[in-house]
């Protein structure tokens, strides 16, 4: 079996007018909590649907535990949760359940009643009576229900008040915790996931900045500060992901695995929002350049 | 998934058969009444007026009964393509357009058996009413035969028998694949009632008489008032007419305001005969059976189109 | 048992503030030798962090030998982190009450004490 859960390799779809993602090549290894990064439109969902098997690439290959998907259903031990949420507003949560058991093999129908419970959802509340937070809880119900080894959200998070994220986040590290299922969770704001990822992978522009353990990621950078150098700025070996400058000041984000040994400069590990700010604002300048 | 499918269209499943058991009752009331009504004026099984069939009693038949049975047949009429656009056209563009089919499709069901079960849970029931209702109207309406005038002949023949399912599945068929291709329910309704109008009319207008080589018959002119003849072809579907001379050629006739009684005036134009040609009403049955095979043909056509845009359905 | 706080804009990483809370609370005698840490089930089910996070920190304190993992029991507590020094009736903590005192009648602000605290610490730890 393949140790990766999800592993795209050249991965392109391009729709009628434009590339929606190109040249995504990224690991997503078994067992990581990982977000999925980047500003909207950068082509999170179309990644998302491409392993979904929602979409077909135009070119490159896209894996779920080493099958490609072929559009005949959801690739084998993947469950996904699209962004907003689709359920049938007419069912009640309890139909919606019996949904999930005739459209899955292998459904546990305890176990997500049980999570139904958890959530202080009524079995027979209609779906397009729930409140965000409420329909976000069944949804997921849905989703673990079906018990995947991976599970995709597509901003689970968009339009649900500060409790009800906390409520769902809650839940789903627990799941995590419980089975050691893999997940990739996208967000167009990275605090959200910060505290709950392990991996990372930046998309900008329809292809990846970055993408890896967010440790490593960490470690092999470093954020410098110091006074604006006379002349050009020079790091030799490293390379510069971005740099700022006021008239005085320099900050600026080197990529290196070796040790920094440069004495002008107050050198540190960025965090993961610094890392992620630099990429983007990189990105902004090259297309703006 | 044939659960989830009967759970999401049952509303309009058991609305269209609820319909369609009103429309069976109240052909039912009329075939009851009106046979009795014949029964007492001495009219009994007149399809034409003739001997035995007082054209008076038929006359007033009509004036009874006729205002009751138009309003019927043009629900038959409307029927097809109206489950066609309301069950079919909603059938995936409203799942579309609610974004629920990305849940479908994401489970382990494949696209195709969801596409398949959809459908079926749709349209069987449908095509079961309605060729039980098409049977009913056929048994209606056979009594009534001078009401309808003949079988073969619209809108009697659109209106019995098989046909009625036939289009109804045609309709179903092109509602459903418009709303995969479409992606919207309105759209697809409209598209469903359009395609539905130019094929029946394109059918009915150049198509149906094709079925079969028409009768033939020539007659010449002269004879007062209709001869038994001329009764039974009341009750056909007349699809050409023409002037002939003695030699057989067609002429044209001009009529002019001096030339005398319509007879001589004829004769004087050299016009010797008269030639119809016609499709008699016990070709009812084989023209049904044509034209069903020929609907669902295209309906399987349009099948096929939504088995190929359903492939092609994303997110 | 222990439970843990997360705070999410202190710019210390989750991991290091669950192994800096259980070192606080193994001083403070909270936890004692045979305790039960919280399963990561729990943790994440009241803090909403990542697992992995709190297997991360678990495992840094088995290496310091704080605790130890005892296969489908759980991580218990090995070492205490107490010194006598750290109670309320210490000799240590006389000392520097008696010093914050001095402090005070000196005229010293809290935060003056703090860097004054702060900056012998730095130099000798």
């Amino acid at each position: 079996m393949s140790t990766h859960a999800l592993e795209a390799r050249a991965l392109g779809k391009k729709y009628r007018r434009a590339w929606g993602l190109r040249d995504c090549t990224f690991q997503l290894p078994t067992g990581r909590v990982s977000a999925l990064v980047g500003p909207n439109g950068a082509g999170k969902s179309t990644l998302m649907a491409l392993a979904a098997g929602l979409l077909r690439p135009t070119e490159g290959e896209v894996t779920v535990f080493g099958n490609t998907p072929d559009g005949r259903g959801s690739p084998d031990g993947l469950a996904f949760l699209g962004q907003d949420k689709p359920l049938y507003p007419t069912f009640t949560v309890a139909e919606m359940l019996r949904a999930g058991r005739e459209l899955n093999t292998g459904w546990d129908q305890e176990y997500a009643e049980g999570l139904i419970a958890e959530a202080r959802v009524p079995l027979n509340a209609k779906i397009g009576s729930l409140s965000g937070g409420q329909r976000t809880r069944v949804a997921l119900a849905l989703a673990l229900g079906r018990r995947p080894r991976l599970l995709m959200l597509d901003e689970p998070l968009a339009d649900l008040d500060p409790l009800a994220r906390e409520d769902v986040m809650r839940t789903l590290m627990a799941e995590v915790a419980e089975t050691g299922m893999t997940v990739l969770l996208s967000s167009h704001v990275l605090a959200e996931l910060e505290e709950v990822c392990d991996h990372l992978v930046l998309i900008v522009d329809g292809s990846v900045a970055i993408s890896g353990d967010v440790d490593e990621l960490l470690a092999g950078h470093r954020l410098l500060i110091g006074a604006k150098p006379a002349g050009g700025m020079d790091f030799g070996p490293h390379t510069v992901v971005q740099a700022r400058t006021t008239p005085r000041q320099a900050t600026v984000l080197l990529r290196t695995t070796e040790p920094v040994d440069l004495p002008d400069w107050d050198s540190d590990q960025p965090n993961l929002e610094e890392l992620v700010l630099s990429y983007l604002r990189a990105n902004g300048e090259r297309s703006a350049a | 998934m044939i659960w989830v499918a009967w759970r999401q269209q049952r509303l309009t499943v058991l609305a269209t058969l609820g319909l369609g058991a009103a429309i069976a009752a109240a052909m039912t009331v009329l075939r009851l009444v009106a046979t009795s009504y014949m029964d007492d004026h001495g009219i009994a099984g007149c399809a034409t007026a003739g001997p035995g069939c007082d054209s008076n009693a038929l006359h007033e038949f009509y004036e009874a009964f006729g205002g009751i049975q138009t309003p019927l047949i043009l629900l038959l009429f409307a029927l097809p393509p109206v489950v066609g656009a309301f069950v079919g056209g909603p059938l995936f563009a409203r799942e579309i357009e609610r974004g629920t089919h990305v849940f479908a499709l994401t489970q382990a069901i494949g696209r195709t058996r969801w596409w398949a079960t959809k459908l079926a849970v749709g349209a069987l029931p449908a095509l079961a009413g309605m060729l039980l209702l098409g049977l009913v109207a056929t048994w209606a309406f056979d009594p009534l035969a001078y009401l309808t005038s003949s079988p073969v002949r619209t809108p009697g023949f659109e209106t019995q028998g098989l046909v009625v399912a036939a289009y109804t599945v045609l309709a179903f068929a092109i509602g459903s694949t418009a709303g995969l291709l479409l992606r919207n329910t309105l759209g697809a309704m409209v598209v469903t009632i359009v395609l539905y109008i130019v094929l029946l009319v394109g059918v009915g207008g150049f198509l149906r008489e094709h079925y079969a080589e028409p009768v033939g018959r020539t007659e010449s002119i002269g004879l007062d008032g209709p001869t038994e003849d001329e009764q039974t072809l009341s009750d056909t579907w007349q699809v050409d007419h023409a002037y002939l001379d003695a030699a057989g050629n067609e002429v044209e006739p001009q009529f002019k305001p001096d030339c005398g009684g319509p007879e001589e005036c004829m004769r004087a134009q050299g016009i010797d005969a008269f030639y119809i040609a016609y499709h008699p009403a016990d070709r009812f049955w084989r023209f049904q059976l044509t034209e069903t095979a020929l609907f669902a043909g295209v309906a399987l056509l349009v099948v096929g189109a939504g088995a190929w845009a359903v492939r092609r359905v994303s997110n | 048992m222990i439970e843990f706080r997360i705070d999410r804009r202190s710019g210390v990483s989750t991991y290091l503030q669950l192994v800096h809370q259980v070192r606080h609370a193994l001083r403070l005698g909270m936890l004692a030798p045979g305790d039960r840490l919280p399963t990561a089930r729990e943790v994440v089910a009241a803090t909403a962090i990542n697992p992995n996070t709190v297997l991360k920190a678990y495992r840094e304190l088995e290496r310091e030998g704080l605790v130890e993992p005892r296969p489908g029991l759980g991580t218990f507590v090995k070492r205490s982190l107490a010194q006598p020094e750290l109670a309320s009736d210490g000799p240590l903590r006389a000392a520097i009450d008696s010093w914050v005192g001095d402090a005070l009648a000196a005229g010293l602000e809290r935060e003056d004490v703090e860097a004054l605290v702060t900056s012998v610490l730095d130099e000798r730890y």
